[in-house]
């Protein structure tokens, strides 16, 4: 939902009756994840994508019939190789879309994701007599929805949102055995850049690109300019304490420490240690890394709690260039959050297929 | 003079810029150190090309050939190096190479030789989003990034320095990365093509299910197991990419992690000038004389004008 929420906020804001569709269930490769979406209204407006032009007629049908009746469905549509071949996605996929009108339930995950809160969306897909969102939770406890009080169902959402991962489960509500699907509704995650270095600049461009909230923090006012982060979302002329206290820091949200200098480093590195910074990196040659995990060390942290930061940072690909540190830098963020090695794809491919 | 006519920075500049703009490699070679009697003083500086040609002045017919020979075999491998020419016995020095300096002047130089490369291309097949994505992202980490794909348009991939029709419109080399994400439209024609040029490295954005049904077929089509070998699928490193742009990045960091190499010139042949036992660059305008059947190569116009004075009496060591 949140790559429709300008759309959804403004179409809903002038009064129409959007329809939600959302992407509950995979089999097979599919040409979009889970929990992606498409909203539609009855005079003909759509956003966002939930099979990249592949079913989407067939789902806007549904969207009207269903903004009609006001009743949710779910639809499966296999994506035959034939199909597949003439829109040009990958083949042999199978996608479950539950359609739903937009409601109050909605309309309060909306409010979340506009102000940059984490909402699971709790959507019931099965029994088809029960189909439709019936809770939210977001990250401060609070729960909606005519389901909101079942308490394994809060239990389910609040692991996905602590997993950050959307998934499905069966739980029992109001004595009927429903299969759910947990729509987990993020921040968007961000990078907070500490050192305005030349690594700093590549890795605000590079993280902008990636859909990264960015914002610099350094004090030295003629290294931390708009000139050189034109395309950051702010930019902090301050220390790294003062940086870390006001950005709010949560698990979505990486710290990179670039200054190479301690009188930087150590506060950032304490503060940072101190938050719920999803990714702690800190740029430096292993040696430098030694003599900070010492002083950390001797300032009370634990291994466990020294675990945390990555350094030296980045993936091991050998970078050379500011832009291939900041690659290096970016790809180990994604992967440390999705729980990944970092390790080559194409190691994997099956033997008889990978011999010369 | 130059070999070449040209001296001064000016016209080393342009000359680079030159080079640089039509993504042809050259070597530069600036004198940091001179001890003299020597006709180079620091600050000079040259420009080799990659068929030996020298732009500049960087001291005589003692030196010349000898930076050329280094620049050659820098613009192989691709790492820059010191080079210290003297006369007299040299104690060695850790990352400095040392060469004699054969025509008795004296003098000691230290050169820096550095093999400027134009950046390594990124050739993307493909109009689906990752494809998009990868021009983007490649771009911004400094790619040249070229776009095969029939019917693109410059205006479509604002990001890509060029967009040609095929892959072999490209001209990939051996440091070209080539990224086919079709998404199933005519992939297996991209993926043949792609493994018939020199490029170091091929892969598919495809499930792993998808790229082995398509390995297969053109297994099957007659393209050899060992050219398929060199296809990597799925493309990219397992970071847990979920967006077309994690997609991209972790392609991308595959693509450093290998990075494939290349010589942006062949190593030189080289020969010993008889006169005055200097190793020279067999280059083509290198200067040569043949006699008794055999060919013979030299620093300079002097040790050439002594050789032909009496070929049989410089062989023998009597000139």
């Amino acid at each position: 939902m949140r790559e429709v929420a300008a759309e959804l906020a403004s179409w809903l804001a002038a009064g129409e009756r959007v329809a939600i569709a959302t992407v509950v269930g995979i089999r097979g490769s599919a040409p979009r994840p889970l929990g992606a979406t498409l909203i539609a209204t009855e005079a003909g407006r759509i956003a966002g994508s939930v099979s990249n032009g592949c079913v989407e007629a067939a789902v806007f049908e549904e969207a009207v019939a269903a903004l009609r009746d006001g009743r949710a469905r779910v639809i499966r549509y296999g994506i035959s190789d034939e199909l597949a071949f003439t829109v040009g996605l990958s083949c042999g996929g199978e996608i479950d879309v539950l359609v739903e009108p937009a409601g109050a339930l909605q309309a309060a995950g909306l409010e979340r994701v506009l102000a940059d809160k984490a909402v699971v969306m709790a959507r019931a897909v099965a029994p088809a007599d029960r189909a439709g969102t019936i809770a939210l939770l977001d990250e401060d406890g609070v729960r909606q929805g005519p389901s909101a009080d079942v308490p394994a169902l809060a239990g389910e959402a609040w692991s996905a949102l602590r997993g950050g991962m959307p998934y499905a489960s069966a739980v029992r509500v109001s004595d009927v055995d429903a299969s759910v699907f947990f729509e987990v509704l993020g921040r968007a995650p961000s990078v907070l850049i500490l050192g305005a270095t030349h690594v700093g600049v590549a890795l605000a461009r590079l993280a902008r690109d990636l859909g990264f909230r960015v914002t610099v923090a350094d004090p030295r006012t003629s290294l931390a300019t708009r000139e050189r982060f034109p395309s950051a979302d702010a930019i902090l002329h301050g220390w790294p304490e003062a940086a870390i206290a006001s950005a709010r820091l949560g698990t979505e949200a990486a710290v990179v420490l670039l200054s190479h200098d301690p009188k930087f480093d150590r506060p950032g590195l304490v503060a940072a240690l101190r938050s719920d910074a999803g990714y702690i990196g800190a740029i430096g040659s292993r040696r430098t890394n030694e003599e900070r995990m010492g002083w950390l060390r001797a300032e009370g942290f634990s291994d466990d709690e020294l675990r945390r930061v990555h350094a030296p940072i980045g993936l091991d690909i050998g970078a050379r260039t500011a832009e291939e540190t900041a690659l290096a830098i970016l790809g180990e963020i994604v992967a440390e959050r999705r729980g990944r090695p970092g390790t080559s794809l194409s190691a994997r491919a099956p033997a008889a297929l990978a011999r010369p | 003079m130059s070999p070449n006519g040209e001296t001064g920075d000016a016209a080393f500049f342009a000359r680079a810029a030159a080079h640089a703009s039509r993504r042809e490699p050259f070597a530069t070679a600036t004198v940091v150190r001179a001890e003299r009697p020597t006709s180079a003083k620091p600050g000079a500086k040259a420009i080799v090309t990659r068929d030996g040609a020298l732009y500049g002045w960087i001291g005589g017919s003692c030196a010349a050939p000898t930076v050329v020979r280094e620049a050659l075999v820098a613009l192989a491998d691709g790492e820059p190096r010191l080079i210290s020419l003297a006369s007299g016995p040299q104690s060695p020095r850790e990352g400095v190479r040392h060469f004699a300096m054969t025509c008795h002047s004296g003098g000691m130089l230290e050169i820096y030789i550095e093999p400027v490369l134009p950046a390594e291309m990124l050739v993307v097949v493909g109009r689906a989003p990752v494809a998009r994505a990868l021009v983007t992202l490649g771009a911004a980490l400094g790619r040249h990034v070229v776009v095969a794909e029939p019917g693109a348009t410059r205006e479509e991939f604002a990001d890509a320095a060029a967009v040609v029709a095929s892959v072999a419109d490209a001209h990939p080399d051996e440091r070209a990365a080539i990224v086919i994400a079709t998404r199933g439209e005519y992939d297996e024609d991209a993926v043949r093509e792609a493994l018939a040029t020199k490029a170091g490295y091929v892969a598919l954005v495809a499930s792993r299910t998808r790229a082995g049904v398509l390995v297969e077929a053109l297994a099957g089509a007659g393209v050899p197991r060992d050219a398929l070998a060199r296809l990597k699928y799925p493309a990219g490193l397992d970071i847990g990419a979920r967006s077309e742009e994690e997609i991209a990045l972790s392609i991308l960091a595959e693509i450093v992690q290998l990075r494939p190499r290349g010589a942006a010139a062949d190593a030189p042949e080289t020969a010993v000038d008889p006169i005055c036992e200097m190793t020279v660059a067999i280059t083509a305008d290198a200067l040569r004389a043949d006699h008794e059947g055999r060919t013979y190569y030299f620093c300079a116009a002097g040790c050439l004008r002594t050789f032909l004075r009496d070929p049989a009496a410089a062989l023998a060591g009597q000139a």
